[in-house]
């Protein structure tokens, strides 16, 4: 019988989806003035020679979700969308870094983005021990598996009451009838077997506990990530925090499609990684607070940096950049500037910038530019379930209770900015990832949901272009900026 | 039939005396197993027996290269000495589950003697396997530690796996066996001597411990790197 191969996922899979090609078309027919009721796609004021619209750009974080990114940013990229700043946390860092460092700003980017998806095998990246890789899988893929490992633990501790009152029965009954000595024998080496596994069993969990508490409670290394997105920077000629900086602000000249005070002066490309400090207790953007950690900021690797931002807690191991020369006195000066501190701490520890900011939108805010040039784009990425959005306040599990309480402190950093500036509101997108089939943490995803994840981005990219106008977006941010000057 | 060992009971004494003897060591020696990935870390011995994956091994003993001169060289000859100790703790071991087993069979129905004797002659197996398993090891300490084949890791997993099945299916038998025999009274009297002096061995074992543990040694406490 011949081996059967696998057929490789590739990037074809993804571009030429049929509903992706549909979306698209029509999508190009609505903005193509030659066509009959077609008009021109205007989202910006920032043009390259090639006629490309710049726009600024942040990525939400949602773990595998992050697939779905790569759908907006490749119907953006069709209709001529580029990016100057970038911004992402967690899964949106990572999508962030590699359309920072692919090619060059005004080209596209996403098909080499979706190759490096090709590439990868997603379960790799739970590089933890494997019983706790399969406890993940089937804790995620299986539905109801707490509640079937629970009976089976009750299944076994009867079986295990059992053969102990079996064996003293039998003991009894032996002395009288010595045919039962036999079995009596044998229920007692059962006994044993079955104390054998649950202390096995108990030990087991113990170690698991130890080495989660040794490794700083993370149950993956996140070491296979990290070299992961190393060789993929390594690849696009980023070695260093340098290289990586120069790489995201060069740009190709600009120019304005209307005249703006504030002219073209200041605008360059920059990218930014966000990822929460716990030592400090901070949110640190990468790599503008490089100079908090080294006096020499390309002595830190730029792929730790997005390895931060995505360290999910409990799920990969905290990332650590250990001796800062804390009696520096420009380390001092640094913390003194960022965070008004006098000591800086010798070893930072970092998890998932999203606990602190999952959607850094504030970041794009710029209080000195009256009239925008360019909008901020952001992604969003609504994986709520219906429970979720239940306004009824009772019927909650206790992983429930806890889960709202952690997502009303995690997300309300981001949603306050977006409050009080609703306008920046308009320039977001929302992925619709409610739907149970998917889950954050599934990184055992089949090819057809990365393909269906990658469609769901581009459909909300093309829905949310369709209803952007960027005369009245531009308009109401200069009313707002006027407001905030009086 | 006659007995496979005259007075096994006796050398079980003996093989139990040299097995906590040897426990003994090996605990101190453990007490200096740090290495550094990322922070200083605490390992045991049983990460290096089920290594998650190929990588695992040289990982962790690149962690304990990776450790501060002074740190480094205790972490190293504890691990090196406990390797090698280990090799008188096998003999002791095994010999003592092979008494256990061929005591057992001694007062078995014909299947369960054969049983026994097969049980304790397996022994010998999961031993063969253990002293393998340390030669891997000690190969395997050394700065420029390189990951094994998947063949060869393969190998090892199973061989390590081979080794605690028998072991533990031979400590389980031979104990719910003889825990069957004393609980239903089909014991020889003399026997419960030798149950004391085994007693007497674990009571001297356990405060040995306890007295060893509270003594606070200095390197004990991980270094501040």
């Amino acid at each position: 019988m011949p081996a059967k191969n696998p057929v490789k996922l590739t990037v074809s899979d993804f571009i030429h989806n049929r509903v992706v090609i549909e979306e698209l078309e029509s999508l190009k027919k609505t903005f193509d003035p030659a066509a009959s009721g077609g008009k021109p796609l205007i989202v910006s004021d920032v043009l390259d020679a090639e006629g490309h619209q710049y726009v600024n750009l942040v990525q939400k974080g949602g773990g595998v979700f992050g697939i779905a990114l790569v759908g907006y940013t490749y119907i953006l990229e069709e209709m001529g969308i580029r990016f100057l700043r970038l911004a992402g946390t967690s899964a949106g860092a990572i999508n962030t870094a590699l359309m920072t460092v692919i090619k060059n700003k005004s080209d596209k980017k996403s098909a080499e983005v979706l190759q490096a998806i090709c590439d990868l095998d997603f379960f790799s990246l739970v590089d933890g021990h494997p019983a706790a890789r399969t406890l993940i899988k089937n804790f995620i893929t299986r539905k109801n598996y707490i509640d079937k490992a629970k009976n089976k633990l009750l299944v076994v501790l009867a079986a295990f009451a059992l053969l102990i009152a079996g064996d003293v029965v039998l003991v009894g009954l032996s002395s009288k009838y010595p045919a039962l000595y036999v079995w009596t024998g044998i229920c007692f080496i059962l006994s044993g077997f079955l104390s054998l596994v649950l202390g096995i069993g108990i030990s087991y969990v113990i170690d698991l506990f130890k080495r989660l508490k040794n490794s700083g409670y993370g149950i993956n290394p996140g070491d296979v990530f990290y070299d992961w997105i190393k060789r993929l920077l390594l690849e696009n000629q980023v070695a260093t925090v340098s290289d990586l900086n120069r790489k995201a602000a060069i740009c190709p000249a600009l120019q304005l499609r209307v005249p703006n005070q504030s002219g073209l002066e200041e605008l360059k490309g920059d990218v930014t990684f966000i990822a929460s400090e716990l030592v400090t207790q901070n949110k640190i953007q990468f790599p503008a607070m490089c100079s908090l950690f080294r006096t020499d900021v390309d002595t830190l690797s730029p792929a730790g940096f997005i390895r931060a931002s995505m360290s999910i807690p409990l799920f990969f191991e905290s990332y650590m950049i250990n001796d800062i020369p804390a009696d520096d006195i420009r380390i001092k000066d640094a913390w003194k500037k960022f965070f008004g501190i006098t000591q800086p701490p010798s070893t930072a520890r970092f998890v998932d910038g999203g606990i602190l900011s999952n959607f850094p939108i504030s970041i794009f805010f710029n209080a000195n530019v009256t009239v925008p040039r360019l909008p901020s784009f952001g992604i969003d990425l609504d994986d709520s379930k219906p429970a979720d959005k239940q306004e009824n306040a009772f019927s909650w599990s206790l992983t429930g209770y806890f889960g709202r309480m952690f997502n009303t402190i995690r997300n309300y950093y981001d949603k306050d900015f977006l409050l009080k500036n609703e306008v920046y509101q308009r320039g977001v997108g929302k992925v619709d990832l409610s739907s149970d089939q998917y889950n954050w943490l599934n990184f055992f995803l089949s090819d057809k949901d990365k393909i269906d994840m990658f469609v769901l981005g581009a459909k909300a990219a093309c829905e949310f272009l369709r209803t952007f106008d960027w005369d009245t977006y531009k308009n109401d941010r200069t009313d707002l900026q006027i407001q905030l000057k009086k | 039939m006659e007995p496979v060992i005259a007075n096994a009971w006796c050398w079980l004494c003996f093989s139990a005396a040299l097995l906590l003897l040897t426990a003994f060591i090996m605990l101190r020696q453990a007490r200096h197993f740090y290495l550094l990935d990322v922070v200083v870390r605490k390992f045991s011995i049983i990460d290096l027996q089920f290594p998650a994956s190929s990588k695992e091994i040289p990982e962790l003993i690149k962690g304990i290269y990776a450790l501060p001169a002074p740190q480094r060289s205790r972490t190293l000859s504890a691990l090196r000495g406990q390797l090698w100790v280990d090799f008188l703790f096998m003999p002791a071991l095994y010999g003592s589950i092979f008494l256990l087993c061929i005591q057992v069979a001694d007062k078995m129905t014909p299947a369960g003697e054969i049983f026994f004797e097969c049980l304790a002659w397996l022994q010998l197996i999961a031993w063969l396997f253990d002293a393998m398993e340390n030669g891997y090891l000690l190969n395997k300490i050394k700065p420029d530690v390189t990951p094994s084949t998947p063949e060869v890791h393969k190998a090892y997993q199973q061989m390590v796996f081979a080794k605690w099945i028998l072991l533990l299916t031979g400590i389980v038998c031979a104990l719910s066996a003889l825990l069957f025999f004393w609980v239903s009274g089909k014991y020889e009297t003399r026997s419960l001597h030798y149950l004391l002096i085994l007693v007497g061995e674990g009571i001297v074992f356990v405060i040995a411990e306890v007295i060893a543990g509270r003594r606070k040694v200095p390197e004990d406490a991980a270094p501040v790197v």
